[in-house]
């Protein structure tokens, strides 16, 4: 019974130290990217971010304005700016409202 | 003893190889999160300059077709008033060598006019063709050779 203990935790030492050399050529890999994009090691720590995605902004322009009905076949891009550039200044009018402190920006994916 | 010894030397330090292991996790976890971040906003950038350009391509393609709309509608007024007078001319004229020569100058009006608007719309076309190749056309090579350059 000690054997088979014995031989388990040794079994078991072995496993974790290969677990935990995997991990260090993993942080290896991490840091050499971090390194690649120049990306400082004292960065400041991560924070949240809801992002929003209007899933179909033309039919939305077509339905809520007429100039969007005449523009947005012909200019799809600049339809599909200006209706997040109006869902962020709604937002933006509710959050105030509410007295909810934020940063709205448009980020291209 | 021996045995028993050992099997406790060995659950502990497998303890301390885990508990490292987790921290170290961790910290792969949050280094993850930072460079993903950092490429959505290097990503953002291409983007946006991809979607500033396909939106300039958008505009001119607009701005020809406006310009080639507006031709042929000017050249259909054009045509309409143009029948209007050499109708009323071939109405109200009594002398025939009259009538021959108005006729002839009214064919004579309508083929040249046909010719300058289809030369406007030549111009146009060709404009467009121009700029396509020479601004945007640069624009997106250098934003294909920036994504190719970003890791």
């Amino acid at each position: 019974m000690i054997a088979l203990l014995t031989t388990s935790s040794v079994i078991l030492v072995v496993f974790s130290a290969v677990l935990l050399w995997q991990l260090l050529e993993q942080r290896k890999i991490i840091k050499h990217m971090l390194e690649n994009e120049g990306i400082a090691e004292n960065h400041p720590e991560s924070e949240l971010v809801i992002t929003l995605r209007v899933m179909d902004p033309i039919s939305l322009a077509k339905r809520e304005s007429r100039t969007g009905r005449v523009l947005a076949d012909r200019l799809p891009v600049m339809t599909r700016k200006m209706v997040y550039q109006e869902v962020i200044k709604e937002l933006e009018s509710e959050m105030e409202e509410r007295d909810i402190d934020v940063e709205m920006h448009i980020e291209y994916r | 003893m021996i045995a028993q010894v050992l099997a406790a030397l060995c659950l502990v330090s497998t303890g301390i190889l885990l508990f490292i292991g987790f921290r170290l996790s961790g910290e792969s976890r949050k280094n993850l999160r930072i460079l993903n971040t950092h490429r959505i906003k290097a990503f953002s950038a291409i983007q946006k300059s991809r979607m500033e350009l396909l939106e300039v391509r958008n505009r001119a393609k607009l701005l020809e077709d406006t310009v080639s709309g507006g031709a042929t509608a000017v050249e259909k007024v054009h045509k309409a008033i143009a029948n209007t007078t050499f109708g009323l001319i071939d109405m109200f004229s009594r002398d025939p060598e009259f009538k021959d020569s108005a006729r002839k100058v009214q064919q004579t009006h309508h083929e040249t006019s046909e010719q300058v608007y289809k030369a406007v719309r030549t111009t146009n076309r060709a404009l467009h063709i121009l700029a396509d190749s020479l601004i945007i056309g640069k624009a997106e090579k250098r934003i294909v050779s920036k994504t190719k350059k970003a890791p």
